[in-house]
C-alpha cells in the first residue's frame, strides 16, 4: 500500500494505492496524523487505485472522519471501484461519508 | 710454563664468558617463558571482557616495569580507537576516550600494524597529548605494540614511563609483543561471550514479552467466551432452533453473538463484530453486550435497542466500532423484526432451498456516530425457513493465494447445505472454510448463527 500526498491549494489529496488492510492501515493512519499536525483540515481520499479495503481499513477512514469532525474539517472520498464501494455500503457508511465519483467533485464538496 | 697458565686462564675466561652469555640468554628466555605463563594464566582466568582487560594491563605494567598500561581497542565501524579503562595512578580517569585512526602513537600503531618505541614523547611528531592531558599523567616515554588477531589489528597495548627513568628497548618490545599475542584470542573470546550474554538477555526479554502478550490474549479470549450464551451452541424449543458457533482467531477480534427468550413468544438474537483486536476489542464487546442486555425491554424494537446502545457507547468517544445485526423473532407467527448496524447481510434460507441476502435500510456500526439513526425492518419466516447470520471472518477468510472466500461462495454453499439441520449446516460451513484456507492461519474471528423456524408437525 502506498500513499501519495498531493497538495491542492488548501486541500490535501491522499492517493491510496494497493490494499488497505490490517497491515497497511498504520501507514495511512500515520500519514493522516502528520497532515493533521500540520493543521490541514480539508482532505480527499482518492480511491482510484485502491484494490481492496478490509474492516481495519474502514476503521482508519472512520477514525479520520471523526477526527476531522472535531477539528471542523471536511472529508470526501472519490473514484471508488465497485467492490470497494460495496464494502462501504455494506457498513452503511455511505450514509455518513461523502462519496463522489470524481476528484474534482470531491474537492468542490470539501470546500463548500 | 706461564704460557700454559695464561692459555688455560684465557680459555676458562672465554668459557666463562660464553656460559655467562648463555646464562643471560637463557635467563632472558626463561623470563620470557615465565611471563608467557603468567600472562596465559591471567588470560584464562576470566571470560569477562572488562575483567580481562584489567588483568592484561596489570600484567603488562608489572612485567614491563612501567608506571601505567593501556589497551586501546579498534572500532572498525567508526574508524576510531577507544579506551575501555586504564590503570596506573590515574587509572580511574581514563574511562572513555576516542582517538581517530592514525591519531597519536596508538592511532599510528593501529593504522600501520607495527610496534613503536618512543623514548622522548614530547618531541615525537606522532605524539598526541590528548590522553595524558585528560589524565594529568605526563608521559615521558612509551612502548606501543599492535594486538593482532588473524592479521587484523584489533587494538594496541601500551606501557608508559618505564620505572627507574629507563628507556624502552627492543627486548622490551619483543616481550610486550609476546604478551599481546595471546591477548588477541582472549579478547575475541571475551567479545563473543559478551555478544552471547547480550543475545541471551534479548531472548529473555522477548520471551517475557511474548508470555505477557499470550496471557493478554488469553484474557481477551476468556472475556469473549464469558459473554456467549450459557447454553451455547444449541437452543431448542418446539418452535425454533438456534445453532451458533464462535471460532476466535489467535488474536481475539471481538466477534460476539447472543440470544435469549424475551418472553414465552419472542426470541431475541444478535451477532456482531468489533473493529479492533485483543483486549481492547474484547472489552468493547463486553460493554456492548452489557448495554444490549440492559436496554432490551419488552415491546422495544431492534432499532430502538441499537439506537440506545449506540448513544451509550458514543458517550465515551470510542476509537472502535462494532457492526451488528439483531432481531426479535415472534415464534408463533414467524415474524422477524430486525435491524442492521453496518453488518454483512444475513442469508434468508427459504424452505425450498434458496438462499437470499436479507437487505434493507442500512444503519452504521455502533460507536461511529452518536446521532446515527437505526431502522426497523421486517420479514416473515415460514415454517422451515432459516436465517443465517455471520461475520466477515467467513467471507474474508483467506488461503495462501490471498484468495477470499467471499459472500457469493457462502451463499452458494448455504443453498447446497440447506436440507441439513442447523448444526450440520453451520459445522458444514466451518469445515468448508477450513478446507478452503488450506492451513493458512485464521486472522479474524468467525461467528455464525443459524436460527430456524421449525416445521409444524402435522
Amino acid at each position: 500500500m502506498t500513499v501519495d500526498i498531493i497538495q491542492e491549494h488548501d486541500s490535501v489529496v491522499l492517493v491510496l494505492e494497493g490494499r488497505l488492510d490490517g497491515n497497511s492501515s498504520p501507514d495511512v493512519e500515520l500519514a493522516f496524523a502528520r497532515l493533521l499536525e500540520q493543521r490541514q483540515s480539508r482532505f480527499v481520499f482518492d480511491c482510484a487505485a485502491l484494490q481492496y479495503i478490509s474492516s481495519a481499513g474502514l476503521r482508519v477512514v472512520l477514525t479520520a472522519a471523526k477526527k476531522l469532525k472535531s477539528a471542523q474539517g471536511k472529508l470526501a472520498l472519490c473514484q471508488m471501484s465497485e467492490p470497494v464501494k460495496e464494502v462501504f455500503e455494506m457498513a452503511g457508511l455511505h450514509t455518513i461519508l461523502t462519496i463522489l465519483p470524481t476528484r474534482g467533485e470531491a474537492l468542490t464538496a470539501i470546500r463548500a | 710454563m706461564e704460557w700454559i697458565l695464561l692459555f688455560v686462564s684465557l680459555s676458562l675466561l672465554a668459557a666463562f664468558l660464553l656460559l655467562w652469555r648463555r646464562y643471560v640468554a637463557m635467563s632472558g628466555q626463561l623470563r620470557k617463558k615465565e611471563t608467557l605463563f603468567h600472562v596465559s594464566m591471567q588470560l584464562n582466568s576470566t571470560i569477562r571482557k572488562k575483567e580481562l582487560l584489567r588483568r592484561i594491563m596489570d600484567t603488562a605494567a608489572l612485567v614491563m616495569r612501567s608506571e601505567a598500561s593501556s589497551i586501546i581497542l579498534v572500532d572498525r565501524d567508526k574508524d576510531e580507537l577507544y579506551f575501555e579503562i586504564a590503570i596506573g595512578e590515574k587509572g580511574d580517569q581514563v574511562k572513555e576516550i576516542r582517538l581517530r585512526m592514525g591519531e597519536g602513537i596508538a592511532g599510528w600503531v593501529a593504522q600501520n600494524g607495527e610496534a613503536v618505541i618512543v623514548n622522548d614523547a614530547a618531541n615525537d611528531a606522532r605524539w598526541s597529548s590528548k590522553v595524558s592531558n585528560k589524565v594529568g599523567l605526563p608521559t615521558r616515554n612509551l612502548l606501543c605494540v599492535p594486538i593482532l588477531n588473524r592479521g587484523t589489528v584489533i587494538g594496541v597495548l601500551q606501557v608508559l614511563n618505564k620505572r627507574g627513568g629507563q628507556h624502552y628497548d627492543n627486548d622490551d618490545r619483543e616481550l610486550l609483543e609476546t604478551i599481546a599475542a595471546p591477548t588477541a584470542v582472549a579478547l575475541e573470546n571475551a567479545q563473543l561471550y559478551e555478544a552471547l550474554e547480550h543475545s541471551i538477555q534479548v531472548l529473555k526479554e522477548t520471551t517475557a514479552a511474548k508470555e505477557r502478550m499470550e496471557s493478554e490474549l488469553k484474557i481477551a479470549g476468556d472475556i469473549q467466551m464469558s459473554f456467549l450464551p450459557k447454553h451455547s451452541p444449541v437452543y431448542e424449543n418446539g418452535r425454533v432452533g438456534v445453532y451458533a458457533r464462535l471460532k476466535p482467531a489467535k488474536e481475539v477480534g471481538g466477534d460476539f453473538f447472543n440470544y435469549y427468550a424475551l418472553d414465552e413468544r419472542h426470541l431475541f438474537f444478535t451477532l456482531g463484530d468489533v473493529s479492533d483486536k485483543g483486549i481492547p476489542a474484547a472489552l468493547f464487546m463486553a460493554v456492548t453486550m452489557t448495554f444490549i442486555k440492559g436496554k432490551l425491554s419488552p415491546g422495544g424494537t431492534p432499532a430502538q435497542l441499537l439506537s440506545q446502545v449506540n448513544t451509550e457507547l458514543c458517550k465515551d468517544d470510542p476509537s472502535m466500532f462494532a457492526t451488528i445485526f439483531c432481531g426479535i423473532l415472534n415464534e408463533e407467527t414467524g415474524e422477524l423484526a430486525y435491524c442492521d448496524g453496518g453488518h454483512n447481510p444475513p442469508f434468508l434460507m427459504r424452505g425450498d432451498g434458496r438462499a437470499i441476502p436479507l437487505l434493507g435500510r442500512k444503519g452504521v456500526p455502533l460507536g461511529v456516530l452518536d446521532t446515527a439513526e437505526y431502522h426497523d425492518q421486517s420479514v416473515t419466516l415460514e415454517p422451515g425457513d432459516r436465517l443465517l447470520v455471520y461475520t466477515d471472518g467467513i467471507t474474508e477468510a483467506e488461503n495462501a493465494g490471498q484468495e477470499q472466500f467471499t459472500a457469493g461462495r457462502l451463499q452458494e454453499l448455504a443453498a447446497r447445505l440447506s436440507g441439513l439441520s442447523n448444526r450440520d449446516l453451520v459445522e458444514g460451513i466451518l469445515a468448508e472454510i477450513e478446507s478452503f484456507a488450506e492451513g493458512y492461519p485464521q486472522t479474524d474471528d468467525i461467528a455464525i448463527l443459524a436460527i430456524q423456524r421449525k416445521n409444524q408437525k402435522g
